[in-house]
């Protein structure tokens, strides 16, 4: 059987189109890129955080949306709601994909913090919260609302950056900043903040706003929220991004790809041991403790092969 | 008024965003909002509460006084 195509590499297996992910792997470590990015080893458990951060995403976005197409506020949050309980159930689906209704149940997230009330909970505590919001969708040069879009962005050496960015937002000072969520169990405070920047994902949204709006992108709103068993809490934060800063992300940002393209083309990715015990530990840290020649059944014991990343994808 | 638990077991198909159960189930989090902001950090909780334990009390003999009269 063919391998599926992959719009982001070229015929040779190296990636030209690169966007915040495979950055941030190739940047961890080349053996944690290898493994994921180029071969699709991927933990047989699904992420708690991963789902119940792109849901939570998913659905402030859509509030954006729905508020910028003119959708009363009250109204939309109820849309929000049910986007998000439909999100977090577990449907049979048809041929097509779609959602067959009166089937499945409600999504097990098995966390003691991340749920599905806890979801909503957040949900409806955030937009009480920033009910008083010094933000707004920014407007382009045509009337659009700048909600929900993904980029490519030819660059140099014929690569592309890509993303989604979810909201472009403006302050009373017309200043524009690109609009993120995060979720975290920790609490959140300057320490917490501090951890994006620098920040690949926030340089390049940045960056790409920049450059596609054509319009001077500040930085990023970051809103926070910290997820407790009886509580979620709020915080926000801005990171700003000045040009020279920008630059010099750029410029290291193609010397990374430029690396991990050498490390591609060789089939030679050395293991970056001082990322091993980065945010509790790489999940590849045992396979990476055994000889070479046994590392392939660790593999295959502890992963299986998912999905294959594939930055050209559309949301 | 439905329950909070009731929603969540309800599939979310069958609702829209107009059913009284969405706006059951907002106001309910934003009851629970207001009790946060008023200091209870346990307000948020949608873990169903423990009832609380009580101590069977026995019913006292005058001869487990032990008294020597």
């Amino acid at each position: 059987m063919n391998a599926p195509i992959r719009r982001s590499f070229n015929s040779n297996g190296v990636q030209t189109v690169w966007d915040s992910t495979s950055l941030k792997r190739a940047d961890t470590c080349p053996r944690k890129y290898q493994y994921e990015m180029i071969e699709g080893w991927t933990s047989p458990y699904h992420s708690v955080h991963l789902w119940f951060g792109s849901i939570y995403a998913s659905s402030l976005e859509l509030f954006h949306k729905l508020c910028a197409a003119g959708e009363e506020r009250e109204l939309a949050i109820r849309e929000v709601i049910r986007h998000a309980l439909v999100e977090s159930w577990n449907h049979d689906r048809d041929s097509e994909g779609n959602r067959i209704p009166g089937t499945g149940s409600p999504a097990r997230f098995d966390h003691a913090t991340k749920n599905r009330e806890t979801l909503i909970r957040t949900i409806v505590w955030y937009f009480d919260h920033f009910a008083e919001d010094h933000y707004s969708t920014y407007l382009t040069h045509e009337g659009k609302a700048a909600v929900e879009f993904s980029f490519q962005l030819p660059v140099d050496n014929n690569l592309t950056l890509s993303g989604h960015i979810d909201r472009l937002c403006v302050d009373s000072e017309s200043n524009l900043f690109v609009h993120d969520q995060k979720t975290t169990g920790t609490t959140i405070g300057p320490h917490y903040f501090k951890s994006f920047k620098p920040d690949i994902q926030f340089s390049l949204y940045t960056l790409a706003a920049k450059i596609i709006y054509n319009a001077p992108v500040k930085g990023v709103i970051i809103d926070a929220a910290q997820i407790a068993v009886g509580f979620s809490r709020f915080g926000r934060s801005p990171m700003l991004h000045t040009d020279d800063e920008l630059n010099e992300f750029y410029d290291e940002t193609m010397a990374l790809i430029e690396q991990t393209q050498a490390y591609t083309r060789e089939n030679y990715f050395p293991r970056r041991t001082t990322s091993c015990g980065n945010y509790g530990g790489c999940v590849f840290r045992e396979v990476c403790s055994r000889p070479p020649q046994v590392r392939e059944n660790f593999l295959k014991a502890d992963f299986v092969k998912g999905k294959l990343w594939d930055p050209m994808e559309a949301r | 008024m439905t329950e909070l638990s009731e929603i969540f077991e309800r599939d979310p198909l069958s609702l829209t965003k107009d059913s009284p159960e969405i706006e059951a189930a907002i106001r309910a989090f934003r009851d629970m909002r207001y009790k946060f902001n008023l200091g209870d950090t346990r307000a948020g909780s949608v873990k169903p509460k423990a009832p609380a334990k009580t101590k069977e009390v026995k019913g006292l003999d005058i001869s487990d006084l032990e008294l020597k009269i």
